[in-house]
């Protein structure tokens, strides 16, 4: 079962993905992810206290960023796979576009 | 059963949500999900019209809205709502969106499957704040980075402009 702790993630996703954490909205912070000055994915985790995020959570939110599957974004929250690692799946799943011909 | 709700949202470890007027019921009994809802918009029937064990399948018929709903893990699902508002000052929705709130975990998660658009909270009235407000913030962060955008950033924010109107 993928349950990840609010706060892990957004470490994790604002220190070791390098996103852009936008926390001026109102009811969420929004994490952007980056690649060569474009931004391609993000998602979001509610504002408040800490919380858990349950598996059904942890799997949109890996879907959201590209990641496929909940035990991606686990396994880069847990450290188990690293940023370009973790970028060469979001890549995957949103190619960048070619350059014209 | 018809339930409705409106107003602001308190709790503690969140700061307030403004919740959108959103009416719902659901009744379930023998595998038979059904669901009204009615607010300015014509009233709308829905009644369950599968269900394989695996995944349920809610065709409902209406007016202004019809369509099928798949749920994934009916063990979870609590109730369909239908979103007719969002709650803000500044936007309101083109479409009445039909939402499924499944609860898993301790947490309710209100979400849109065909278009992934999802929010969660402690309870259902505060997953539908969620899922309101995150289209909304959503749009106007999409909107704030519209120059650097992939294209399936762009398809999102023209998906979310086709749906998140400006009130006039």
């Amino acid at each position: 079962m993928a349950t990840l702790e609010s706060d892990e993630v957004d470490s994790a996703l604002g220190g070791k993905l390098g996103c852009e954490v936008d926390r001026k909205k109102r009811d969420h912070n929004w994490y952007w992810v980056k690649d060569q000055g474009r931004y391609v994915t993000s998602t979001k985790i509610s504002k408040g206290a800490r919380h858990t995020l349950g598996n059904d959570l942890v799997l949109l939110m890996a879907r959201q960023l590209g990641l496929g599957v909940a035990g991606n974004l686990v396994k880069f929250v847990k450290c188990k796979i690293d940023k370009p690692e973790c970028m060469k799946i979001i890549l995957a799943t949103y190619p960048p576009p070619k350059p014209p011909d | 059963m018809l339930v409705a709700h409106s107003g602001q949202m308190n709790r503690e470890a969140q700061p307030s949500v403004s919740l959108p007027f959103v009416v719902g019921a659901s009744q379930a009994a023998n595998n038979l999900f059904t669901a009204v809802a009615s607010s300015d918009w014509a009233f709308q029937q829905t009644a369950n019209s599968g269900d394989s064990g695996l995944f349920n399948l809610s065709v409902y018929i209406g007016s202004p809205v019809e369509g099928v709903l798949v749920i994934e893990r009916p063990e979870a699902f609590k109730s369909v709502q239908y979103l007719t508002d969002l709650g803000s000052a500044r936007y309101s929705l083109a479409e009445v969106l039909t939402v499924a709130v499944t609860k898993a975990d301790g947490q309710f998660i209100a979400s849109e499957p065909h278009r992934g658009w999802y929010g969660y909270g402690d309870s259902e009235d505060f997953a539908i704040g969620s899922f309101a407000s995150s289209l909304v913030e959503e749009l106007e962060g999409l909107s704030e980075r519209e120059a650097q955008l992939s294209d399936r950033l762009r398809e999102r924010l023209g998906q979310l402009r086709s749906v998140v109107i400006p009130k006039r």
